[in-house]
């Protein structure tokens, strides 16, 4: 097992906001995150990140426990697509994918560095910008860069939060198209989403969280009209176009 | 796989960029010590200044150029190197452009310091290689004060950001808070001091790179150099804060001790400056801000740039202070200030796109 969750609590002083949160996932499996605001989402994903220390439970990353492992091989081992990114002294492209060599580098970035670097812009599509500063791009092309920047960690685990929340329909698609093609590679990720039918299209599991707790946990079957009405207090649809489910939000309840 | 080759050839034609802005820096500061070491009230040829090097000349011109001009353009160069550098660390450390000894009130602190020492304990006044217009009690002692106090607003920013977890604002704000308070101090001190008195605090106040004598130069050298190692060996660590702390955390970046150390050493360096030459506006501001307009963000290569830029700066706007009114000698600190300014605001109007 890749990546295992176990029995994981955590506060805010004194306010819950995870409670009990258990799943495992597999090489290679994609799991989506779904709940409404304030759900826990984002909490979690920092929980697995140990960029927050869970009050109880542990996590486990090829059956070992992460808090035992030093900060720069936990870098080596999980990848992490903040929910936004604001940098007052943008760098290039080029320089920001490099970062996520940061673990592996000790002060001088070496040949393996640059070639690795290079072959991630290369398959990103973003060649042509390579030495731009990441600020002058679209909100599109700055994500491709953070992504990119999280798979020069060549990490094992991948997480993203909400990787789509600001994008076009188009780089919707290709920044999930990306992230599914790299997960071939025997990586396992955990993403975030608002976009129900996104989930359901690019996820093998799916994990409902309402109020820091599992809802429901399962495959695409627990996509159904109920668990999201329940969860979110809106009147859903959930339809099947050409063999893939779509959910249409009807009227909140 | 040619693609991927082209990428990197154009990402290194990009650092070798940044070597040339490098070689030109030190070719300019080269250039600029030899324009320093020949202005001045006693002219010098360049023949003499090269005999006087070799120890060789009279007497008085081996004063001149040992104890007076030599001194004095070392320390310009160092002093500017240390305030730029540490001034490009702090903007970093605390994510916001307008990080600076100012912003934390680290000059401020300085500056009751040293009116303290010159009322309370009566040092009465700094050493001035220009004007002599005030009397030489002594400058140890000013000196010492300046850097206690600004040594301990460092410890309380820190200690404060620490119980607080190094968040950024919170340095910023009990920077600006503390810097109140130290100017609300030397203000009370002045209304209680003597005519003397109050014209060696604004005299020190000034910022004179002409008051700092061998020995210190040495150790601010020193000092300067340790803490420019210190800072380019952590210039991944600093890029990688700059993308916010989470993102750093998740690289694998021990984000408050990197940020506390970082903060701690900048500071350590400015104080022991501003103690040594006074308060020398800009500098600290402006090299950073220039270096980011020409050569980008990367720590790697800002740090050592913004202190090659900083002692440019500051060995230029001192040599020019010498010369425009000569034989009156300004203080350097006024020039940078008029200077800085204009330049600062130009920065923000024409050039913010790249922060």
């Amino acid at each position: 097992m890749k990546l295992e969750i176990d029995g994981v609590h955590f506060n805010y002083q004194s306010q819950s906001v995870l409670e009990d949160v258990n799943f495992k996932l597999d090489h290679g499996e994609v799991l989506a995150l779904i709940g409404p605001n304030g759900s826990g989402k984002s909490t979690l994903l920092k929980c697995i990140n140990r960029i927050l220390k869970p009050q109880v439970g542990s996590i486990l990353i090829d059956g070992d426990i992460t808090t035992d492992y030093h900060q720069q091989e936990m870098a080596k081992c999980v990848g992490y697509v903040p929910q936004e990114e604001s940098k007052n002294f943008p760098t290039s492209v080029f320089e920001t994918v490099m970062m996520g060599r940061k673990p592996y580098i000790n002060f001088k970035a070496q040949d393996e560095d640059l070639e690795i670097v290079a072959a991630i812009i290369d398959e990103l599509g973003l060649e042509d910008i390579a030495q731009r500063n990441i600020n002058q791009l679209s909100g599109g092309q700055q994500q491709k860069v953070l992504v990119g920047r999280a798979l020069a960690q060549q990490p094992e685990v991948l997480l993203l939060d909400e990787p789509t929340s600001n994008l076009d329909l188009k780089h919707q698609l290709e920044i999930l198209n990306l992230i599914q093609a790299q997960i071939k590679d025997n990586i396992s990720s955990v993403i975030a989403l608002h976009d129900l039918s996104l989930a359901a299209r690019y996820s093998d599991k799916i994990i409902i969280l309402k109020d820091g707790k599992i809802f429901a946990a399962g495959g695409l079957e627990v996509l159904t009209p109920e668990n999201l009405e329940a969860v979110y207090e809106v009147e859903v649809s959930v339809a099947d176009v050409g063999g893939r489910k779509v959910i249409i939000p009807e009227r909140p309840i | 796989m040619n693609q991927q080759q082209q990428i990197i050839d154009e990402y290194q034609q990009h650092q070798n960029k940044k070597i040339w802005l490098t070689i030109i820096l030190i070719t300019l500061i080269a250039i600029a010590v030899i324009w320093s070491l020949l202005s001045g009230s006693v002219e010098i040829s360049v023949t003499n200044i090269i005999s006087v090097l070799l120890g060789q000349g009279s007497n008085k011109l081996q004063a001149i150029i040992w104890n007076i001009r030599l001194p004095r353009i070392l320390t310009a160069v160092v002093a500017g190197s240390g305030l730029a550098i540490s001034g490009a660390v702090m903007q970093s450390m605390l994510r916001n452009p307008l990080g600076s000894p100012y912003t934390l009130g680290i000059s401020h602190a300085a500056a009751f310091g040293a009116a303290f020492s010159i009322i309370i304990f009566g040092t009465g006044s700094v050493h001035s290689s220009s004007a002599d217009a005030v009397l030489v009690n002594n400058p140890y002692f000013t000196s010492g004060a300046a850097f206690i106090c600004a040594m301990l607003t460092t410890l309380i920013i820190v200690a404060v950001a620490k119980y607080r977890n190094a968040a950024t604002e919170t340095m910023i704000l009990t920077g600006v808070a503390l810097g109140s308070l130290f100017t609300a101090g030397t203000t009370a001190l002045q209304y209680f001091g003597s005519d003397v008195e109050i014209a060696s605090i604004v005299f020190w106040t000034f910022g004179d790179v002409g008051r700092v004598v061998w020995s210190e130069l040495g150790f601010m050298s020193a000092l300067v150099l340790g803490g420019s190692i210190y800072f380019i060996y952590h210039s991944w660590n600093y890029n990688a804060l700059d993308s916010g702390d989470e993102t750093a955390k998740s690289l694998g970046v021990a984000v408050d001790k990197v940020r506390l150390g970082g903060m701690f050493v900048a500071s350590l360096l400015t104080s022991l400056i501003v103690s040594l030459v006074g308060i020398i506006g800009f500098v600290g501001l402006v090299a950073p801000h220039i270096v980011r307009k020409i050569s980008g963000g990367d720590e790697k290569y800002l740090l050592p740039l913004s202190a090659l830029m900083g002692g440019l700066l500051l060995l230029v706007s001192d040599t020019a202070a010498r010369t425009i009114l000569a034989p009156i000698v300004l203080p350097v600190g006024i020039l940078t200030s008029f200077l800085g300014v204009p330049l600062f605001l130009y920065l923000i109007i024409k050039g913010r796109k790249y922060w």
